[in-house]
């Protein structure tokens, strides 16, 4: 444990219930392995599919245009193309604003002497706007607005006034240190890609896809960890499973971060369409009540369902749901654990909403 | 190597601190910090089948990796994560008066609170009072203009001249990038 004369009471009292968490996890049955995926059959699937796929991106494919995943996303990766750049020059701003939900175990700034053992204290789900100005060379600001509480019991609404939570038009801004020219696109490096390293970045689906899912690399983890191997398998299902929901994550994230150059952008709705288990799900509303075009993936270890819908005519992504697809760690099936929606964004020069290009 | 309980038990005591003060020099927030540091290293069990390295320097570089890609994540959403100390089964607490302060301390934000104290002190009172109106209050130029019954312009001209009087007095506390 830190020393004791050292770190706040809380960090010591966590660091011994995570340890105790982490060895009942260990103690507990193990989930039976899976069939096993050979790395070459995986690699074979997905250069077949880059191949297939590419050839319909680059528009001299025929006949493929109604697979019913590619076509979306290859409209998107090729309206993508057609879009002004976004990616900021290193002393300049990203604008997004966002709105999101979120359940109250997950808020912050909330005391609650009156947290009952085995649970916390309220529950309520929070609407949250939020102004974002990041720079990779410049001093950036987040201003977050809350903007409506909703409590599931009368109880809960009593609890959370009495404890001083957070009231509907409360605002609270914090400054968003630089980046130090990184910027936080996750093929490679996650947070320390410049902006000449993501501008070098291969825009092809195929290659991108490659990138995430590096054959040596993955060869080499095979041979040398095969303990480890075994326990992805059982956390995933299948090897196969725990490189798609890595592949997926991290393009994922790399839309969410924002700025990114347009080819990149491009390419990525491309390397989208490569993921095995990426499906199509057809249209669907954001938050905001904006219909797009969705895919959505399923996360098995973390028993989540990601949903990314996105605008195919502009590429630009409307909004992210997540949602848990199993009743455990607080969550029941079904529920909505993330819902956001990407409202506006502009490259500024200064810390000002700018005249936006409204998203959709 | 394959992380075990024991390996993440003693990353997180020698570590936990370090990582503490990663996100609360960058949130500035000891309450976010906490629940961030707690949400780190609880994906870190949670997630440990991933590491691919071979020693506790790969295992360190790791965790940071996981804890910028969290902090990205607050960022970007506007609040913490807690799947993984939910998965879990854990809880974290609400922080305690003498354990913020001690965060404060440990964050250096006590040294930020001096700095800017000492900046603000140099300022004139009419400069003192636009940037409380524009920063703290959040008015518009026009509406401190008449607030003050000074010209717009005039009010711009002194909001900028604190908050550059300010940004010297804490420039030295900018730091260089943490642990990679």
């Amino acid at each position: 444990m830190p020393e004791s004369n050292d770190m706040p009471t809380i960090v010591q009292t966590f660091g011994a219930e995570l340890a105790a968490a982490m060895r009942a996890v260990e103690r507990a049955p193990k989930a039976r392995n899976r069939t096993r995926v050979t790395l070459a059959a995986l690699v074979a699937i997905s250069a077949a599919t880059a191949v297939v796929l590419f050839a319909v991106l680059a528009g001299h494919g025929s006949g493929l245009t109604s697979n019913a995943l590619a076509d979306p996303l290859a409209r998107a990766a090729r309206a993508a193309l057609r879009q002004p750049s976004l990616f900021p020059h290193d002393d300049q701003y990203y604008y997004v604003r966002t709105e999101g939900t979120q359940p109250v175990g997950m808020s912050i700034g909330i005391s609650s002497p009156d947290v009952r053992a085995g649970g916390p204290g309220v529950t309520a789900t929070e609407t949250i706007i939020v102004d974002r100005w990041q720079s990779a060379n410049r001093i950036g600001v987040q201003r977050t607005t809350v903007a409506a509480l909703h409590f599931e019991s009368a109880d809960d609404a009593v609890a959370w006034k009495r404890n001083h939570g957070v009231k509907p038009g409360s605002t609270s801004s914090f400054r968003l240190p630089r980046s130090h020219g990184a910027y936080y696109i996750d093929i490679g490096r996650y947070g320390q890609l410049t902006r000449r390293q993501v501008l070098a970045l291969p825009s092809s689906p195929a290659a991108l896809y490659a990138r995430l899912v590096p054959k040596k690399a993955i060869a080499r983890f095979l041979r040398r960890a095969p303990a480890q191997v075994r326990q992805l398998e059982a956390e995933y299902g299948s090897l196969k499973h725990y490189i798609a929901s890595y592949a997926f994550d991290a393009i994922a994230s790399s839309f969410e971060q924002g700025p990114m150059p347009p080819a990149l952008r491009s390419g990525l709705f491309g390397a989208l369409a490569l993921i095995p288990g990426v499906t199509n799900i057809g249209n669907d509303q954001d938050l905001a009540g904006r219909t797009g075009a969705a895919i959505t993936f399923t996360d098995p270890h973390h028993h989540i369902l990601t949903e990314l819908i996105f605008d195919p005519q502009t590429s630009a992504l409307l909004g992210i749901r997540q949602t848990s697809t199993r009743t455990s760690g607080g969550f029941k099936a079904g529920q909505v654990v993330e819902n956001l929606s990407y409202l506006n964004e502009a490259v500024t020069n200064h810390l000002t909403i700018p005249h936006t290009r409204e998203l959709h | 190597m394959a992380l075990d309980s024991d390996d993440i038990s003693r990353l997180y005591a020698v570590h936990a601190g370090d990582v503490l003060r990663f996100f609360a020099r960058r949130t500035l927030q000891p309450e976010v910090a906490v629940d961030l540091m707690a949400e780190t290293f609880a994906q870190a069990f949670v997630d440990r089948a991933r590491f691919r390295g071979s020693e506790d320097g790969a295992a360190v570089a790791w965790i940071f990796g996981i804890a910028r890609n969290q902090l990205g994540k607050y960022f970007r959403r506007g609040v913490v994560e807690r799947r993984s100390i939910q998965k879990l089964g854990l809880q974290l607490g609400s922080l305690s008066d003498p354990d913020y302060e001690r965060v404060e301390e440990l964050a250096g934000l006590q040294s930020r609170r001096i700095a800017v104290a000492a900046g603000l002190a140099e300022l004139s009172m009419a400069h003192r009072e636009a940037l409380q109106l524009r920063v703290v209050e959040e008015r518009s130029y026009p509406e401190l203009a008449r607030a003050l019954g000074i010209t717009e312009q005039t009010a711009r001209a002194r909001v900028s001249r604190a908050l550059r009087t300010l940004a010297k007095a804490t420039e030295h506390l900018e730091e260089s990038p943490d642990h990679a």
